[in-house]
């Protein structure tokens, strides 16, 4: 029967497509759920269009949401705790919860939409994330695939953030690229510089935001990010610090020193292991000494793997995690603060714990 | 365990195809390839058929690789049996174009054979794409792997 309704050679999956997309169609354009309450935290209600999933509702209320992947249900940044409202648990979001997140009400904030009044709860550090224009001040080349970039804020035209945390960055549709995507790094500067963010990036073959930092921004053009976002950041502790990192790791872990008073560096004696693979690998090596003769208390240690023979290197050789194992002591008081690829994370975490270091002394943020 | 024909009745049948196809081009994924995504994996999937390759076999090699490799931190492993890889790894995730919920890591990964000097070079984004859809990427993508290259490259390991 149904097959005599067919235009021939249309097959059943090409039908499927059809359909999904007349069903599409009509839930955007034909539904109309009006306007409904958005109540988040049991506190602050919202009036809101009804039909669109919880995160671009809360984007249209300036609530920033962290995501990575454009709403395709694959990061799984955007969870949020449904309270009321929602319906079942959908097959996209399944994958990405885990059974305790589902027993708590937690939802994918990409997924779910809202058709009725609805009641959620989000982090209260979220209401403090916004959206920026910036614009390209200065890029400046530290290595031969790493530059430093300084972006001015227009609008808003201050930002507070914690030293160690991060922006998303929006890259524009540029070149033959169609589609803008979000990437996030860690801000290098001093949170007191409140009127701009400062960014180490690495170019990344044929990745699609670093090309376009690399390639097409230039000095004086626009951006948008949001942000501040992550837990990366300098426990009160008073313990003595161990940094780590590798590339541009150094972003977060020099924001995080170079916001110590100087008395707190002389109190808890970090010290930064550097790695970098040859010379040419290396940068801002003068700033870090000169940092560590203006701190005492700080020692910088930057460590090659591979040393070139022409870089006539004295210093600390091999893997960072061979450094480290060579001068972090057994059962140390410290706690360790780790940047850099999630190979690197593992590598030192283990190195870490094996020298008595708990996992809860151990900062680190994978973008994952 | 899906063997590569199962991989190319499954897509080719998908009804998100169009959808999917949508994305792959957004993301470059065809580049200039002007054939029909549909077309792009039955003509591998031919070519992998023809080449009598088991693509879950060479997929978990390819896994294995990069697993030996993270231990190099960047720098080259040579492993027993004689290979050197360098996994180049960056902080973040890249989400999976194809809508299937993977996020792959931001690692690029150069095998040389060190007994016959021949070279192959994968993201783990492609990994997953030739693993779980049977997708090499389109003419011309930068992560493009030839069935023939793959094939060839194992072998003679």
């Amino acid at each position: 029967m149904i097959n005599a309704l067919l235009v021939p050679g249309l097959s059943m999956a090409a039908l499927a497509a059809v359909l999904a997309v007349i069903i599409l169609i009509a839930e955007r354009y034909l539904l109309d759920y009006g306007e409904v309450d958005l109540t988040i935290n049991d506190e602050k209600k919202f009036r809101v269009k009804g039909g669109n999933t919880v995160l671009s509702t809360l984007k249209d209320q300036h609530i920033f949401i962290p995501s990575a992947c454009g709403g395709r249900a694959t990061c799984a940044y955007c969870k949020v705790k449904a309270v009321s409202g929602f319906g079942d648990i959908l097959p996209t979001e399944t994958p990405l919860l885990t059974e305790e997140e589902i027993v708590d009400g937690i939802r994918l904030s990409c997924q779910i939409k809202i058709k009725n009044d609805v009641a959620i709860e989000i982090p209260e550090e979220l209401f403090y994330i916004k959206e920026f224009r910036a614009r390209a001040a200065k890029i400046i080349d530290l290595t031969y695939d790493i530059k430093w970039f300084h972006l001015e804020l227009i609008e808003p035209d201050t930002i507070e953030f914690k030293a160690g945390q991060y922006i998303q960055f929006q890259t524009p549709e540029y070149g033959n690229q169609s589609e803008s995507v979000y990437r996030a790094y860690s801000m290098c500067n001093v949170p007191s510089a409140k009127n701009r963010i400062e960014l180490m990036v690495r170019l990344v073959p044929e990745g699609i935001c670093t090309t376009y930092l690399f390639e097409y921004m230039k000095e004086s053009d626009e951006v948008t990010f949001t942000g501040p976002f992550g837990e990366f950041y300098l426990r009160d502790s008073g313990r003595p610090m161990i940094c780590v990192a590798g590339g541009t790791g150094m972003a977060p872990i020099r924001s995080i020193l170079r916001t110590m008073p100087r008395e707190e560096i002389e109190k808890r004696r970090p010290v930064f292991f550097f790695g970098a693979r040859s010379r040419r690998d290396l940068f801002m090596l003068d700033e870090w000494r000169e940092f560590e003769r203006e701190n005492p208390g700080f020692t910088f240690i930057p460590a090659l793997s591979r040393p070139d023979q022409e870089d006539e290197w004295e210093g600390e050789t091999g893997r960072i995690t061979e450094v480290l194992t060579r001068h972090v002591d057994e059962d140390s008081d410290a706690e360790a603060y780790l940047c850099g690829s999630p190979g690197m994370l593992d590598a030192c975490l283990s190195v870490l714990t094996q020298k008595g270091l708990p996992e809860d002394r151990i900062y680190y943020d994978k973008f994952e | 365990m899906t063997n590569s024909n199962d991989r190319d009745s499954r897509h080719t049948g998908d009804p998100r195809i169009a959808e999917i196809e949508q994305e792959l081009r957004l993301g470059n994924y065809l580049k200039d390839d002007d054939r029909p995504l549909a077309r792009v994996l039955e003509e591998d999937a031919d070519a992998v058929s023809r080449l009598n390759m088991d693509l879950d076999e060479i997929t978990s090699r390819m896994k294995r690789f990069y697993d030996l490799g993270r231990a190099g931190l960047g720098d080259p492993v040579v492993t027993d049996d004689d290979f050197e890889i360098t996994v180049r790894e960056d902080r973040g995730i890249i989400p999976s174009p194809w809508r299937d919920h993977y996020a792959a890591p931001k690692a690029i990964i150069e095998v040389t054979n060190l007994k016959n000097g021949k070279t192959l070079k994968f993201s783990m984004l492609g990994w997953h794409l030739i693993r779980a859809h049977g997708f090499f990427q389109g003419k011309g993508s930068p992560f493009r792997i030839e069935p023939r290259e793959l094939h060839d490259f194992f072998e003679e390991t």
